[in-house]
């Protein structure tokens, strides 16, 4: 109850400050970018919007959201309440995958792509909506301001992004393995592209661990910047 | 004594020094040249393993590149102002001898500086294209009042950080222009021609033309900018 609460909190939040309207614009002209593609594109182009956008929103916006809470040190009185951090935490991740998922579903919907495949593909787009937002989060606890948590935050993010050169076919490394985008990039991809049932296992294990693995450091972290700061 | 002015920069420096931003501010722009140089070397590799051929598409790539640092110094810039607002920093700021305007004109100079000679460098730099030294000045004139536009456009309607944020995933549909001017071949694309890159892309195209018509981009070009600005600025102001 307590965590639908706060997912509904989030939510609302988001709405107000403009995310809904502003994924209302790009999900349209994504639709649109989508319709005007020639038809052996439009798989690898959904692919790179929900890589690159839609599945990584939460890793965007996550940053300013925690710093201004902190900032109104609002996070300080939530966790006087009942409100558990496990349950904070858990509304960030939930509400933004739903962002993400509704504008990942109007999207295909509204370019009319589908494909083979299609729960892989929704294991893999709600993981990584998840994980992006995990990883935002890591680095949330501690940012100082927003231009201070995108440099770290997209450092980061952009080596463990790696990965699309092997998507791309430019550049291949069994290293890529470790990398939880590698996986995500292979269950986005699993619409069009036939892919080893062994590729697809592996990815949803891998995703699986980094899931549980951030979970973990991002809890700890918040305990230690968020909730309990020096 | 040092100027209100100095000891603002002084502030900035330290903040973008203690946070990182510097990284970012270096960063980005500098990844943005590599790439520009080496887009001959990215060009060849494409051709030989799609067989896709990327040289008709130079001007594009370098016109579309080369404003990607601007947007960047405004987004570094617009996140400056809106963390300040959060934190009050420009409500003191407006009872000392600086003002809130003398505040707003300092945040705006820089990313535009930054911006006009990141460009030049860009282009200069890197000899993809050859432009006319004359038109490429008026262009940077362009692009700096753009990043200005785009820095006022991320504090002028949000109420704080979040909001900015939110409007910087709106600021990119900006530069949906270029793509629009250089692909889209009917006279639709001129719908575009209330946003700001659109005058950039024409006059690209028209200066390595050689055509006249350079000098009608460059000048209503630039007051279409000066509109957006005042326009941005005016909403800035009265919501303060």
């Amino acid at each position: 109850m307590r965590l639908l609460a706060a997912i509904d909190r989030d939510i609302r939040f988001q709405f107000r400050h403009g995310f809904y309207y502003a994924y209302l614009v790009l999900t349209v002209l994504y639709i649109i970018t989508l319709r005007l593609l020639p038809e052996n594109l439009v798989h690898p182009a959904l692919t790179l919007i929900l890589f690159t956008d839609i599945c990584a929103l939460g890793f965007f916006f996550i940053g300013a959201i925690v710093l201004l809470e902190r900032g109104q040190n609002l996070t300080q009185s939530l966790f006087v309440t009942p409100l558990r951090l496990h349950e904070y935490l858990l509304a960030k991740i939930l509400s933004f995958l739903f962002l993400s998922l509704l504008s990942a579903f109007l999207i295909m919907l509204g370019g009319s792509v589908g494909g083979q495949d299609l729960l892989w593909f929704i294991f893999g787009a709600t993981m990584s909506a998840l994980i992006y937002t995990l990883f935002g989060l890591v680095f949330a606890a501690r940012a100082q301001h927003v231009n201070d948590y995108f440099v770290k935050a997209l450092g980061v993010g952009l080596l463990i992004s790696l990965p699309i050169f092997a998507y791309l076919r430019l550049f291949d490394t069994p290293l890529f393995h470790v990398f939880p985008t590698r996986a995500t990039l292979i269950l986005l991809d699993v619409l069009s592209t036939d892919y080893t049932i062994s590729d697809k296992i592996f990815s949803v294990a891998s995703l699986l661990i980094w899931f549980i693995v951030l979970s973990r450091f991002t809890y700890k972290r918040f305990d230690r910047y968020v909730r309990h700061p020096a | 004594m040092k100027t209100p002015v100095a000891v603002l920069a002084r502030g900035d420096l330290r903040l973008i020094a203690r946070d990182s931003t510097l990284v970012m501010a270096v960063f980005g722009p500098l990844a943005i040249t590599i790439l520009l140089f080496f887009l001959p070397v990215i060009e060849t590799l494409i051709h030989t393993k799609f067989g896709l051929d990327l040289v008709p598409f130079r001007l594009f790539i370098v016109s579309f590149l080369s404003l990607i640092p601007g947007m960047l110094f405004a987004m570094i810039y617009g996140f400056i102002i809106l963390d300040e607002h959060d934190e009050d920093v420009i409500d003191f700021i407006s009872i000392t001898p600086l003002r809130k305007a003398g505040y707003l004109t300092y945040k705006l100079i820089m990313p535009m500086l930054l911006s006009g000679s990141f460009f030049l460098f860009v282009i200069y730099a890197t000899s993809l294209i050859q432009l006319n030294l004359i038109h490429g000045i008026g262009i940077a004139i362009m692009v700096a009042i753009e990043a200005a536009i785009g820095t006022l456009f991320l504090v002028a309607f949000s109420e704080n950080k979040v909001e900015g944020l939110a409007f910087s995933k709106v600021l990119g549909i900006m530069y949906l222009a270029i793509p629009l001017v250089f692909f889209w071949n009917s006279s639709w694309h001129w719908i575009s021609v209330f946003l700001p890159p659109f005058w950039i892309a024409k006059a690209f195209i028209h200066s390595q033309a050689s055509s006249i018509w350079i000098w009608g981009d460059l000048f209503l070009g630039t007051a279409m900018h000066l509109g957006v600005l005042q326009y941005f600025l005016r909403v800035f102001l009265g919501r303060q």
